[in-house]
């Protein structure tokens, strides 16, 4: 069954359709700033014409997400908790949270079930909305501290539990990290693939199932 | 609000209502002995016989609890908290002054206590009391603080025999948690997952240690969870309604070495732990549609509140199918549902709909409510009442006027006549009991 489109205020995404609505997309892409931009561009979108987000992150606290947002012109600190519930899976490594937050905190990427079980937490909050963003950062913290194979199946059940749940969700993972049988896995989970990369300065990118054959700049 | 109502969702304290299958100590103690599940004397076994778990209701579905030296698996689906059965289970078992030995490697030791700590019904100091087998911290890095450390989890002998030590200084005081055997079986892959398990039940039966196991099916083909299913004597069942969210889940016992209730059991993980309740299925529907009719002819017992004909507070019903004990909750049809759902949702199981055959008016407004259980995301099956009456639309005719998809349920039903009534509750419950996850196939 191919989903819906549904537009994101990107331009590269729009002047194609926009994105497929109820899908797990790929971000892959080498360590830097390109795949937070575009899944952080993406989310504030949905959140500002009222839509539902839920921010999984394994390798930033939440309040640096929160940060970092403010310099790519869009401030989610403004919308967490109310419409954007951060699933905390980061700050396990601190021994304690910082300041008191209305976070969900997960014990540790290694505890993959209190993993599931915050996320599914998280997702009653924006279940109820037409499309809810997904954006898990990253996918490469699990395959660190975990098998694969035990990766691999928790991505899958989560994968298909989300796109029940209505949620476009953006699957990161670092390009440079993983042998080519975990890429090539993770590829075949997914619903779709997004490469990035930064060349010259600009944002390239390359995902030739949403019809980008070849390396283009990715315009905002 | 009237007083019958605000009972109603109260956490549900054991009533006579339960099958309960209760075989006295005794019974258990001679059973066990003859089938040579485990070696101790009969004194010994006389003495203290069974292990309370402390789980609402479970201990009275198996007997009162489980019996010393055997060993118990609680399987669960995905995102549902399994752990806090282990954490109930150490309570108890700290409670009555047995030696809880607990088994963790995917979070700091310190984190299981704090995390069970946070409920405000035990005493958070309590848990200080249990002994953990730490397979977690050296993979940070850091040396671990606990008598009993693992360097490498991923080590079957050093595992075993680190666990095996814990269970020899604690002989038949001890319970043994092994909390997600699951990762151990995807990190190990099956082979030595099954040695390391049969290793530790050997030490456990040799030093008549109770074991509890959890794992999490993380979608293991049927006849491997069959391999490890056959390791154990009492094996429970954690699963969850599946809709956008897990919010509903239950328990049942899959396997017992005595006679044991089936009964399927909701509970919900809040701040005062684990408590089990009754669920409801709300039986609802425009104006007129048949619903006070409908919980007297399905219902063993139904209580009806109404004031000139129409239902002014709410129908009140009761039935017991396949081991599922239901509470049944007729809306008002008026403008009122909405806020009914809002109390009641979170006890609710399911809902079932009925529409008006033979007024095609009223659909307008069965699809609204419609929508707002949707956006709750019960499950739902949708009874085509007065079937019976001259003019009734068909279950075809019905679909098509309401635009409603395949794989919705409609339910052709009579509730002055009493047919198809049964039926469309039966289906409800099989709706919630028998789902399952079905992964995406790409």
């Amino acid at each position: 069954m191919r989903s819906e489109n549904m537009l994101t205020g990107i331009k590269t995404f729009d002047a194609l359709g926009g994105l497929p609505e109820k899908s797990n997309i790929l971000l892959i892409g080498p360590p830097g700033p390109e795949k937070m931009m575009l899944s952080i561009k993406l989310l504030s979108n949905n959140l500002n014409i009222g839509g539902k987000g839920v921010y999984i992150t394994t390798d930033q606290l939440p309040q640096e997400i929160e940060q970092k947002s403010k310099k790519f012109a869009a401030d989610l600190s403004q919308f967490t908790a109310k419409n954007l519930w951060f699933v905390d899976c980061y700050s396990w490594t601190l021994g304690k949270q910082l300041e008191e937050r209305k976070d969900i905190v997960v014990p540790g990427p290694t505890a993959l079930n209190d993993l599931s079980l915050g996320i599914a937490q998280s997702m009653q909050n924006a279940a109820d909305s037409q499309s809810p963003s997904v954006i898990f950062q990253s996918v490469s913290t699990l395959l660190l501290y975990n098998n694969p194979e035990m990766v691999f199946r928790f991505v899958q059940i989560l994968g298909s539990r989300l796109k029940f749940s209505n949620a476009t969700t953006l699957l990161h993972l670092e390009s440079s990290m993983h042998d080519e049988k975990v890429v090539t896995t993770m590829k075949h989970l997914a619903d779709e693939v997004i490469e990035l990369k930064s060349e010259d300065g600009k944002t390239m990118i390359l995902s030739p199932m949403l019809g980008i054959r070849n390396w283009i700049e990715l315009i905002f | 609000m009237p007083f019958a109502f605000k009972n109603s969702f109260a956490i549900e304290k054991p009533s006579s209502e339960l099958v309960i299958v209760a075989v006295p100590a005794a019974i258990i103690a001679v059973e066990v002995l003859s089938s040579g599940f485990i070696n101790l004397t009969r004194n010994q076994v006389m003495q203290s016989s069974l292990i309370e778990t402390g789980v609402p209701r479970l201990d009275d579905m198996i007997g009162g609890g489980v019996t010393k030296g055997n060993n118990t698996l609680i399987i669960a689906e995905p995102g549902i908290d399994s752990s806090v059965f282990l954490s109930q289970i150490a309570y108890r078992s700290l409670q009555k002054g047995m030696a809880c030995l607990y088994y963790v490697e995917d979070r700091y030791p310190k984190t299981v206590a704090a995390k069970a700590g946070e409920m405000k019904m035990w005493d958070a100091k309590k848990f200080e009391f249990i002994q953990f087998i730490d397979g977690f911290t050296s993979r940070t890095g850091i040396k671990s603080g606990e008598k009993y450390a693992i360097s490498d989890p991923t080590n079957v002998k050093e595992v075993t025999l680190t666990i095996d030590k814990a269970v020899r200084e604690h002989r038949d005081t001890a319970v043994l948690f092994f909390d997600q055997f699951d990762r151990t079986v995807l990190e190990l892959g099956a082979e030595k997952a099954l040695e390391l398990l049969d290793s530790v039940i050997a030490s456990a039966i040799e030093m008549h240690t109770t074991c509890f196991f959890t794992m999490v099916n993380w979608d293991f083909s049927e006849s491997f969870i069959e391999e490890i299913r056959k390791r154990f004597e009492y094996v429970v069942a954690i699963k969850a309604v599946e809709e956008k969210s897990l919010t509903r889940n239950y328990f049942y016992v899959e396997k017992a070495p005595i006679k044991f209730s089936k009964m399927v059991v909701p509970f919900r993980i809040g701040l005062d732990g684990l408590g089990v309740y009754v669920p409801k299925i709300l039986i609802t529907g425009p104006f007129h549609a048949g619903k006070s009719s409908f919980i007297q002819k399905v219902s063993t017992r139904a209580v009806s509140i109404d004031r000139i004909g129409t239902t002014v507070a709410l129908d009140h019903g009761y039935i017991d199918y396949g081991g599922v004990a239901v509470d049944l909750f007729g809306t008002p049809g008026q403008e009122r549902f909405e806020f009914m759902l809002d109390i009641l949702k979170k006890d609710t199981f399911g809902v079932v709909l009925l529409v008006d055959s033979t007024d095609p008016q009223s659909f307008s407004r069965a699809l609204e409510m419609l929508h707002h259980v949707r956006k709750e995301a019960i499950p739902y099956v949708i009874a085509a009442n007065k079937q019976d009456v001259g003019g009734a639309l068909s279950i075809g005719e019905i679909r098509k006027l309401m635009k409603l998809p395949e794989d919705v349920p409609i339910i052709p039903t009579s509730a002055v006549i009493g047919t198809g009534c049964l039926d469309a509750v039966k289906s409800m419950i099989d709706i919630i009991v028998r789902k399952r996850i079905v992964v995406a196939q790409k």
